[in-house]
C-alpha cells in the first residue's frame, strides 16, 4: 500500500509534465529568490512595524526575552527540520516526527520526577537526554527498520510517550526547582536569558553540522533525491536513522529547558506540537532554494515569537495569534508551490 | 589470475557464464554467456523484452541471478547491491539521468556524491575542498563541466558526463551505458564517442546498449544480440549488422515494412504552426481518417511532449489545432477525451492503471474509468455494464485473461497494453495518441495491437516511438522530431550506409 | 540479501504471465487481520475479566467510546481514501458544535439548529476545498492551516474560548432524544453512526463518485489522464468530510449539553489511527469504511478491556499506544516481506 497524501497537489512538474529528460538550458530560479527575499523583507517589516507601534518592543530586554521564550519551540522545530531534511521537502511522503511534543513532555516528567525523588541535576540531565534519544531511536527503528509510514509511526510513539508521561505524573504538574534550573531560567548579567544562549548554541551546532559538513550534504542528498543517493552508494537508512536521533535529542534538550522555564513538568506539552510543525514548515521560505534549513527554522521561530510578542504589547487579543500562524503557513505554502511550478 | 582467451590477446574483464533469471513463470534470461574484454566496446542489442535490462540489472548489482557465475578481473563477482557493484568496479550509466544527482546540489557536489559514501571523506567539507576534488575528477576524465551550476539545470548530456566522470574517478574497470545517445544531439554524441574511445585506450571495458545502429557501427568491437533471453548472435569486428538485426527481430528487416494503403482524404486533425516552446520551429501536420502516423526521434526531442500537448496537458506556445475542421483547444484531458482525442501515456502503470488491489484495478475498471459519467449518468456503478464492455474488448483484441475482473498485474505486458487500447476503443474516438505503445510488449501481442490499430477506419492514430522498426511496421507515414522540429523521416538510424558504418542523419 | 526491487523487466517472448510473488497464506492473514485482531483481543479480555462480555459493558463501549470516534473516523476515511488527510476534522466538530449550541440557546427549533451546525461545518469544508484545489496546497498543510485558523475563530467567537452551557430548560425533547434516547433498545447515537457509515460506504463503493475519488487517491496522475474531474471531486470530499465531522460535533454537544472549545482535538489522533488501521489491516488494502469501523471498535475494546482488568487509566493509554504500534509493525513488516 502506498497511500499518497497529496491528491490535487501532486507536484505538477514531476507528475504531469515529465515524460522525457528535458534538454533545456539552465533557467534562473527567479521566483524562488523573490519569495525568499520577500519573506526576509516581511520579517523586517514586521519588526519595524512593531517597533514603531510600541515603544516597549525594540528594547533589549524585550527582544532577549522573546528569543529566550522561543527557545523551546525553536529547538523542537530544529529537530523536526532535521527529520524533514532527511526525508525530503514533501513533508507527508517523506519524513516527519509528530512525537516531538510528547517526547518533550515525557522528558520533562522524567526530569521532574528524578529531582523529586532526590536525584541530582546531573543524573536528571543524563536521564532526560537518554529518554529523548531513545524515543528518537524507537522512531528510527519503526520507520527504517520495520518500514512503518513516518506519520503513523511517530503518532503511535507519540501516544505511547504521552501515556508514559501520564503514568509518571498521574496527570498532575510536578513542581521542582533546583539552583541549576533556576539559573537556567534566568538571565546573565547582561540581561540575556540563558535560554537564548541555549537556542543560539543548538542552532549554531546544527547549522554547522548540516550545512558545512559532508554529513549534512549527504543528508540533504538523501532527502532530496533518495534514489540518486542510493544509486551513488550512500547508506540511506543510516542517514534517516540519524535524523530521527537528532530529533529525539532535540526533544531531550528542549525538555530540560522546559522544565527550567516552568519550574517543573506540566501537562500541557502536547499543545506544542502544532506550533512546532508550523514553525518548521514555515522555515522553508527563508532558504534560497526553498529547502528546509536550520537557519530558516530559526528565523521562522523568531518571526512567530515576535508576532506573538508584538500582539501582546499592542494589546491585540491573543486570539488572533493562532489564526495568523495558520494564514502564514498557508500563504507560504501557496507561494512556495507557485514558485516551484513557475520554475518548470 | 588473468585468463586470456585464444581469440583475443586482451584480457577478459568481465565474464558471465550460464546466467539464468526468471520472475515467477517468466523466463527472462536462459543461459547467457558474455565476455567483455578490456579496451573494447561490446554492443548489447535486443528488442524490447529480450532480456537486456535484466542482464544489465544483474551486472549492476540490482538483481541476483538464479543460476550462473560471473567473474570480474578473474575474481568471483557477486554484488549484493548497486553499491557493491560500484565498489567492485562496475559503473552503470542508466538511460534515466535522474539518479545521477539531484536539483539543489551543484555539479561539483554531484561529482563527489559517491565519494561521500566512503570513510575517507573528512568531517568538515569546505566549498573550496569540494570544488578542488571535483576539478581533479573532471581533469582525470578529460572533460569539462560547469562545476558551480545547479545539477538540476544540467542537460542530459552533461549529466551523463557527471556519471561517467564519477565512474572513472572510482577506478571502474567496466562501464555500462544504457541508450546513452537517446537524449543527445549530434555534437554531444560525437563528444561522447571521443570520450569512449579515449577510455578504451585506457583499458576500460565498455558495454554499450543501444538501438542506434549508426552508433554501434562506429563504436562496437563486438556485438551480442539477445532474443528471448538467449544470445542469438555474437560477432567481432567487422560486424555484419544486417545479420544482427535479423537475429534481433527474428526475420529479415525487409519484411517489416507496413503494407501501403489508400488513405481517405478526410482530414481528422490538423496542427497549424504549432510551437511547443517560444522559440522552437513551428509544426504543421494533417492526419486523415484511418491513417496511422508515427513520429520517431531521440528521447527528449519532444515527441512525448507533442502528444501531451495535443491531449491538453500543456498549451502550445503558439499555433492552433483543428479537429474535424473545428477549432480544438482542450484545457485538460477531460475536455480532450470529451472531444474524442485520447492518449495512451508512455508508462502505462503511471498513466493508465490503478493499483491491482484498488477498485478499478481490474480490466473492467480500467476500461470504464474515463467513461463513468457517460455510462452511468445516474451515478450508480453497475458492474454488468462495465463487464460487458470489458468482455467486448477482450474478444476484439484477443486479451489473454481470466475475465473482466482479472486484475492487471496478472496480465503480461502485451495484454496490459491491449487493455489500454481496449479502453480507448470502447467509445468512438477521433484521434488516438499512443506514446511508446510497444514498451514491454512481446511480439505476439504487438502484432495484435498493430492489427487493431490499423483496422481502425474512422479515426486517426498518432504514435510516438523511439523504435524505428516498430514505426515501419505500423505506420503509413513516418516523421522525425528532432529538437522540436518535425520533418519526414529520411530512413536514417536503421542500417549503416556503408562498410564504415557511418550513416547520414538527415 | 538486500536487493533493490526495480521494475520487473519486460517478459521474454515466451509465454508470459509475469511474476506475482505471493504467499497466499500471508495474504489471507492480512486480509482478515482486523477480524483476527478483534476476535483475539475480545477473547483475551473475556478471559481476563468476567464483566467484559456483558451486554451492559458492550453497550457502554458502543455508546461512550465508539459512536463519536467512529463518525469522525469515517470523515477521516473519506479524506484518506482520496489520497489526502483532513486534520481539520477537529475544527469542523468545534465550529458545528458552537453554531448548534448557540442556535439552541437562542431558542431556534431543533432542525434549524442542526442546519446551523452543519452550515458551520460546511464552511470549514469549503475553505479546505479552496485551499487544496484552488491554491494547490497539499491536504496535510492545508488542513493544518485550517486547524490553526479554526482555533482563532473559536477564540474570537467564543470570547476567548469559553464553553457555552445549555441550561436544561433550553433542551428540547428532540435534543434530549438524540443524546439519550433509544429506539428498539438501541441508543440513537448508534443509529446515527450506522446511517453515516452506510451512506459513506455506498458513496465510496457503489457510486461513480466513489470510484473517481478512489482513483484519485490511488494514482492522481492516472485519474487526471483518464479525464476524471480531479479538482471537483476532491473539493466535494473535503466538504463531505467536514459535514460528517460536523454531525459528530452536533451529537457531542447534544450529549454533554454544551459547547466545549477545542474538544475536537482529542478525537483527531484516534480518527487517524483508526482510519489507517482499517486501511492496512482491512481486507482491501486501501481506505475503507468497514475497516475503519472495525478499527475504531478495536481501539475502544482495548481501552475498555484494559480498564476492566484493572489497569491504571494512564497505563491504558500506554497499552493502547503499544498495541497500535504492534499492529502497525505487523502490517508493514509483512507487507515488506511480501514485496521483497
Amino acid at each position: 500500500m502506498s497511500v499518497s497524501y497529496s491528491a490535487a497537489a501532486v507536484d505538477q512538474r514531476s507528475a504531469f509534465a515529465s515524460g522525457e529528460t528535458p534538454a533545456r538550458p539552465a533557467r534562473r530560479p527567479v521566483h524562488r529568490s523573490l519569495l525568499r527575499t520577500g519573506s526576509l523583507l516581511a520579517f523586517i517589516a514586521v519588526f519595524v512595524a512593531f517597533s514603531l507601534a510600541s515603544p516597549l518592543f525594540l528594547t533589549f530586554t524585550n527582544i532577549a526575552t522573546v528569543i529566550g521564550q522561543s527557545a523551546i519551540v525553536g529547538i523542537l522545530a530544529f529537530g523536526l527540520t532535521s527529520v524533514i531534511i532527511g526525508g525530503g521537502s514533501d513533508v507527508v511522503r517523506g519524513g516527519i516526527d509528530l512525537s516531538l511534543a510528547s517526547n518533550l513532555g515525557l522528558g520533562s516528567a522524567v526530569y521532574a520526577s528524578l529531582i523529586q525523588a532526590g536525584y541530582g541535576d546531573a543524573t536528571a540531565i543524563v536521564a532526560t537526554l537518554a529518554v529523548g534519544l531513545s524515543v528518537g531511536l524507537v522512531n528510527a527503528v519503526s520507520i527504517v527498520g520495520i518500514g512503518i509510514l513516518p506519520l503513523l509511526a511517530t503518532v503511535a510513539v507519540m501516544n505511547i510517550c504521552s501515556g508514559l508521561e501520564l503514568v509518571l505524573t498521574q496527570n498532575t504538574a510536578i513542581s521542582v526547582s533546583t539552583p541549576w534550573l533556576d539559573l537556567l531560567s534566568g538571565a546573565d548579567r547582561f540581561g540575556i536569558p540563558y535560554l537564548a544562549y541555549a537556542i543560539g548554541a543548538v542552532a549554531a551546532v546544527l547549522i554547522v553540522a548540516l550545512q558545512y559538513t559532508a554529513y549534512g550534504l549527504r543528508l540533504y542528498a538523501v532527502g532530496e533525491h533518495r534514489e540518486a543517493a542510493r544509486a551513488a552508494g550512500l547508506p540511506v537508512p543510516a542517514y534517516v536513522v540519524s535524523s530521527y536521533l537528532i530529533s529525539g535529542l532535540c526533544g531531550g534538550i528542549a525538555a530540560i529547558l522546559y522544565t527550567a522555564l516552568l519550574s517543573g513538568s506540566t501537562t500541557g506539552s502536547s499543545e506544542m506540537l502544532l506550533p512546532v510543525v508550523a514553525t518548521a514548515l514555515l522555515g522553508n521560505v527563508f532558504s534560497g532554494r526553498l529547502l528546509p534549513t536550520i537557519g530558516g527554522t530559526l528565523l521562522s521561530t523568531l518571526l512567530i515569537g515576535f508576532l506573538a510578542n508584538g500582539f501582546q504589547l499592542l494589546h491585540v487579543s491573543s486570539y488572533w495569534v493562532s489564526g495568523i500562524q495558520g494564514l502564514l503557513i498557508l500563504s507560504v505554502v501557496a507561494a512556495t508551490s507557485l514558485a516551484r511550478r513557475r520554475r518548470s | 589470475m588473468n585468463p586470456t582467451t585464444a581469440a583475443s590477446t586482451t584480457q577478459v574483464r568481465l565474464a558471465a557464464r550460464g546466467i539464468v533469471k526468471s520472475f515467477g513463470p517468466t523466463q527472462a534470461l536462459d543461459g547467457v554467456d558474455l565476455e567483455v574484454r578490456s579496451g573494447e566496446i561490446l554492443a548489447l542489442m535486443g528488442a524490447n523484452g529480450a532480456g537486456k535490462s535484466t542482464l544489465v540489472n544483474i551486472l549492476a548489482g540490482v538483481l541476483a541471478p538464479d543460476q550462473g557465475t560471473i567473474t570480474l578481473n578473474g575474481a568471483a563477482y557477486l554484488p549484493r547491491s548497486p553499491r557493491n557493484a560500484v565498489a567492485a568496479g562496475i559503473a552503470t550509466v542508466h538511460q534515466s539521468t535522474d539518479r545521477i544527482g539531484a536539483a539543489g546540489l551543484t555539479t561539483a557536489d554531484a561529482l563527489l556524491l559517491d565519494r561521500f559514501a566512503s570513510r575517507q571523506s573528512p568531517l568538515f567539507l569546505s566549498r573550496r575542498s569540494v570544488r578542488r576534488q571535483a576539478e581533479a575528477i573532471i581533469a582525470r576524465a578529460g572533460i569539462s563541466l560547469p562545476l558551480d551550476r545547479d545539477f538540476g539545470d544540467l542537460g542530459p548530456a552533461d549529466r551523463q558526463l557527471v556519471a561517467i566522470a564519477r565512474a572513472i574517478s572510482a577506478d571502474a574497470s567496466v562501464l555500462i551505458l544504457d541508450e546513452p545517445t537517446a537524449s543527445l544531439s549530434q555534437t554531444e554524441a560525437a563528444r561522447l564517442f571521443d570520450l569512449l574511445t579515449e577510455l578504451k585506450v585506457r583499458g576500460l571495458a565498455i558495454i554499450y546498449i543501444s538501438h542506434r545502429l549508426s552508433d554501434l557501427a562506429t563504436l562496437a568491437d563486438q556485438a551480442v544480440v539477445l532474443r528471448g533471453g538467449q544470445i542469438v548472435y555474437d560477432a567481432t569486428r567487422p560486424i555484419d549488422f544486417t545479420a544482427a538485426v535479423t537475429a534481433m527481430i527474428g526475420r529479415p528487416l525487409a519484411h517489416a515494412h507496413a503494407i501501403a494503403r489508400n488513405i481517405a482524404h478526410e482530414v481528422v486533425f490538423r496542427l497549424r504552426q504549432a510551437r511547443l516552446g517560444p522559440d522552437t520551429a513551428p509544426i504543421d501536420l494533417d492526419l486523415h481518417a484511418g491513417e496511422v502516423v508515427a513520429i520517431t526521434g531521440p528521447l527528449g526531442a519532444g515527441k512525448s511532449r507533442l502528444l501531451k500537448t495535443i491531449f491538453g496537458l500543456h498549451p502550445f506556445a503558439s499555433g492552433s489545432m483543428e479537429l474535424d475542421s473545428r477549432s480544438y483547444a482542450p484545457g485538460g484531458p477531460a475536455q480532450a477525451i470529451a472531444a474524442g482525442v485520447v492518449l495512451a501515456g508512455e508508462d502505462r502503470h503511471r498513466t493508465s492503471f490503478l493499483p491491482a488491489d484498488w477498485p478499478g484495478g481490474t480490466i473492467a475498471g480500467t476500461i470504464s474509468l474515463p467513461y463513468l459519467p457517460r455510462w452511468f449518468p445516474h451515478g450508480w456503478l453497475r458492474r454488468e455494464v462495465e463487464d460487458s464492455a470489458a468482455e467486448a474488448g477482450i474478444r476484439r483484441l484477443g486479451i489473454r485473461a481470466s475475465g473482466p475482473c482479472a486484475t492487471l498485474d496478472t496480465l503480461s505486458g502485451g495484454n496490459q497494453q491491449k487493455v489500454v487500447l481496449a479502453r480507448w476503443q470502447a467509445e468512438p474516438a477521433r484521434l488516438l495518441l499512443l506514446d511508446e505503445p510497444f514498451q514491454g510488449v512481446d511480439v505476439g501481442a504487438r502484432a495484435d495491437i498493430i492489427a487493431a490499430i490499423r483496422d481502425n477506419r474512422q479515426s486517426a492514430t498518432l504514435i510516438a516511438t523511439s523504435d524505428t522498426e516498430e514505426a515501419l511496421e505500423i505506420a503509413d507515414r513516418i516523421f522525425t522530431l528532432e529538437h522540436h522540429r518535425l520533418r519526414p523521416w529520411a530512413g536514417d538510424n536503421l542500417l549503416p550506409a556503408g562498410p564504415t558504418g557511418r550513416s547520414e542523419v538527415a | 540479501m538486500t536487493v533493490v526491487a526495480s521494475n520487473p523487466p519486460a517478459a521474454s517472448r515466451r509465454e508470459q504471465r509475469p511474476a506475482r510473488q505471493d504467499s497466499p497464506r500471508l495474504r489471507r492473514l492480512l486480509q482478515y487481520g482486523l477480524m483476527i485482531a478483534l476476535i483475539g483481543v475480545s477473547a483475551f479480555f473475556a478471559l481476563m475479566s468476567p464483566t467484559f462480555l456483558t451486554p451492559a459493558n458492550f453497550g457502554s463501549i458502543l455508546v461512550n467510546s465508539f459512536a463519536l470516534p467512529a463518525i469522525i473516523a469515517i470523515a477521516m476515511t473519506l479524506a484518506v481514501g482520496s489520497g489526502g488527510i483532513d486534520l481539520s476534522v477537529a475544527t469542523a466538530i468545534d465550529l458545528a458544535s458552537l453554531a448548534y449550541v448557540s442556535a439552541v440557546a437562542a431558542g431556534w427549533a431543533f432542525p434549524v439548529a442542526v442546519l446551523a451546525g452543519l452550515a458551520a461545518a460546511a464552511l470549514t469544508g469549503i475553505f479546505n476545498g479552496l485551499l487544496i484545489t484552488g491554491l494547490n496546497i497539499t491536504p496535510f498543510l492545508a488542513t493544518l492551516g485550517t486547524l490553526f485558523i479554526g482555533r482563532s475563530v473559536q477564540q474570537v467567537l467564543a470570547n476567548g474560548g469559553n464553553p457555552v452551557y445549555l441550561s436544561p430548560s433550553k433542551l428540547s425533547t428532540a435534543v434530549k432524544f438524540l443524546a439519550h434516547g433509544s429506539f428498539l433498545g438501541i441508543p440513537l447515537p448508534l443509529y446515527v453512526v450506522g446511517l453515516i457509515a452506510l451512506a459513506a460506504f455506498i458513496l465510496l463503493e457503489l457510486t461513480i463518485f466513489g470510484r473517481s475519488v478512489r482513483a484519485i487517491g490511488a494514482r492522481p496522475q492516472v485519474a487526471y489522464f483518464s479525464g476524471l474531474k480531479v479538482r471537483r471531486d476532491i473539493a466535494w470530499i473535503y466538504l463531505l468530510s467536514a459535514l460528517v465531522s460536523g454531525s459528530a460535533g452536533i451529537l457531542l454537544s447534544s450529549t454533554v449539553s454544551a459547547y466545549i472549545p477545542y474538544s475536537g482535538n482529542a478525537f483527531l489522533l484516534n480518527a487517524i489511527g483508526a482510519a489507517f488501521i482499517g486501511t492496512t489491516l482491512g481486507a482491501r488494502g486501501h481506505a475503507n469504511i468497514p475497516g475503519t469501523i472495525l478499527g475504531v471498535l478495536l481501539l475502544a475494546i482495548i481501552a475498555n478491556g484494559l480498564l476492566l482488568i484493572g489497569w491504571n487509566f494512564y497505563w491504558q493509554q500506554v497499552g493502547t499506544g503499544v498495541f497500535i504500534f504492534l499492529i502497525l509493525t505487523f502490517s508493514f513488516a509483512s507487507k515488506r516481506r511480501q514485496q521483497g
